[in-house]
């Protein structure tokens, strides 16, 4: 959703390859989960990670940091999408991102968001800023979470072309 | 990769999100938020149905006075109090977060829609019809699942249709390949009688397939002979994470079975009497359940394993015929009304077994 607000990729600081079998997968993400764990700030209980009170704590910290007070708003518009979705549904919905379906059509690209693949998202962000309204003075980005997610949901569903 | 250009402005038209922020610009979509987040929170412990009128969910827009007049409120401080809900609730989410429940008593939900965000689930209705109510209109809430709710998880729902497809798929024709090992392989392997003592075979099999069913919404435990009294354990117990639900699974099996020594019918077999004693055995452990997780929503499924033959008296048995066979495929359980009226004893679930190898009657 950073995308979306016209900002750079890049400026996460870490990118995606695709499994073999088509999920996105972060190492740094991957690395971060432990370290948290270690650290005391997650709890894995069964099959679910909970933020303990010491992560809290320190969420509440890092929030207030300035790398950080940016991307606030784009963890918060993810996160709202599982209010009304569930968490296999919005893996589904995923699935049908532009850049992850090209990886999975050719078999040849390993790494997400590359520039042919930032380009093909940007083209969905276009329409979707038209379709939802509201220009670039939007401040809370759930409404055009919600449709693209919608979007990528029904993209199974429809017939699409598949073009090199 | 092209895509039809116009599906997300179709789309955008549609999403009760969207026409919300139209209403009532990002303030209406903070407001939303926290509601449905509240929702959410509500159905962590009260199952939708449980509203059988109805649950509304309010936020007051602006800095205008509180929807809900809070002194004849109950605060709402913890999950926990959702439990206690009234089955016509309507609830406020202030601002700073802090939730205000009393009984809806009549009051129309459109009352509400100039000054506030208005969730509503109707279960009045019966088909538990989701939507957010605006001046303007109402917009119903997208529930691609079918099941009452779309916010809350789909802890017994979700059992109940993994019960449907073990029935249907694995075990009508002992395609589990656990189940398939409780029966005793006659000669032509017909699924005519069961190995001896086939029912801790038929719960591995049943658990074997939650496990893997029911992995969607996070953590789900599906133990194997929970202790439930001191002296006899429910089958499964299956738990789901992040939420009040429990639901409790009774095995029953039906038919005859092989001796301790595998070399002739077992002296006793089970018949409709067996599927009873599972009714009266589910309600206790039901009762014992309720004590030992207080404040938590527990439901109870009876499972009958049917492998019921006509003229199978002899081990390993000869001709046996079709309608013999087929005899008790479509024939019920004769529960005898000991199924008690409690909305916590679901109806018994019967997996019919079919034999292999004989062709069902054509005249069935």
């Amino acid at each position: 959703m950073s995308l979306y607000d016209g900002g750079d990729a890049s400026n996460w600081g870490f990118g995606f390859s695709v499994t073999e079998l088509g999920s996105p997968f972060s190492v740094h993400l991957h690395d971060a989960v432990t370290a948290c764990e270690r650290a005391g700030w997650i709890a894995r209980h069964d099959r679910v990670y909970r933020i303990t009170e010491k992560g809290t704590i320190e969420c509440a910290f890092q929030r207030s940091l300035a790398p950080n007070l940016d991307r606030s708003r784009y963890l918060a518009a993810s996160v709202s999408a599982s209010l009304v979705m569930t968490l296999p549904s919005i893996g589904d919905a995923l699935n049908n991102e532009p850049g992850l379906r090209r990886a999975m059509a050719f078999l040849r690209q390993q790494q997400l968001l590359d520039e042919t693949s930032l380009g093909l998202v940007n083209d969905q962000f276009e329409d979707l800023r038209s379709a939802v309204g509201g220009g670039e003075s939007r401040g809370d980005l759930m409404v055009p979470t919600a449709v693209w997610l919608t979007f990528l949901a029904e993209t199974a569903d429809r017939k699409t072309t598949v073009a090199s | 990769m092209s895509y039809d250009r116009e599906a997300m402005a179709k789309i955008a038209e549609q999403l009760f999100q969207v026409h919300v922020e139209r209403a009532h610009g990002e303030e209406g979509v903070t407001r939303l938020r926290s509601i449905l987040a509240c929702v959410k929170r509500v159905y962590e412990v009260r199952s939708p149905l449980s509203f059988t009128r109805a649950l509304v969910v309010v936020a007051a827009l602006g800095e205008t006075t509180p929807a809900l007049d809070h002194a004849a409120c109950s605060a709402v401080s913890s999950t926990m109090d959702f439990a206690g809900l009234p089955d016509d609730a309507v609830l406020e989410v202030t601002a700073d977060g802090s939730v205000w429940a009393r009984s809806l008593d009549g009051q129309a939900y459109e009352d509400f829609a100039g000054t506030c965000v208005v969730y509503v689930y109707d279960g009045a209705t019966g088909s538990g019809y989701e939507r957010i109510i605006l001046e303007t209109g109402e917009v119903s809430i997208p529930n691609p699942n079918g099941y009452p709710s779309a916010l809350a998880i789909p802890t017994f729902w979700e059992l109940e249709d993994s019960l449907g497809y073990y029935s249907d798929k694995l075990a009508s024709r002992s395609t589990c390949k656990i189940l398939k090992s409780a029966w005793a392989g006659d000669a032509q392997k017909r699924r005519l009688v069961f190995v001896n003592s086939p029912e801790s075979t038929m719960r591995e099999s049943l658990a074997q397939h939650l496990r893997s069913s029911l992995r969607d919404h996070g953590a789900i435990r599906v133990n194997e002979e929970q202790n439930q009294s001191e002296t006899e354990p429910v089958d499964i117990e299956v738990t789901w994470s992040l939420t009040t639900h429990i639901a409790l699974i009774e095995v029953k099996w039906l038919g005859k079975c092989l001796n301790e020594t595998d070399s002739d019918l077992a002296s006793y077999s089970h018949s409709d009497a067996r599927a009873r004693d599972g009714v009266t055995q589910l309600a206790g452990y039901l009762d014992d359940a309720y004590e030992r997780n207080p404040g938590h929503e527990i439901k109870g499924y009876l499972v009958v394993f049917d492998g019921r033959r006509w003229g199978v008296t002899t081990w390993e048995p000869g001709t046996i015929t079709s309608d013999q066979a087929w005899y008790f495929e479509n024939r019920e359980i004769d529960y005898q009304a000991v199924i008690p009226t409690r909305p916590d004893f679901m109806t018994p679930i019967r997996f019919y077994l079919e034999p292999r190898g004989i062709p069902r009657p054509t005249s069935a």
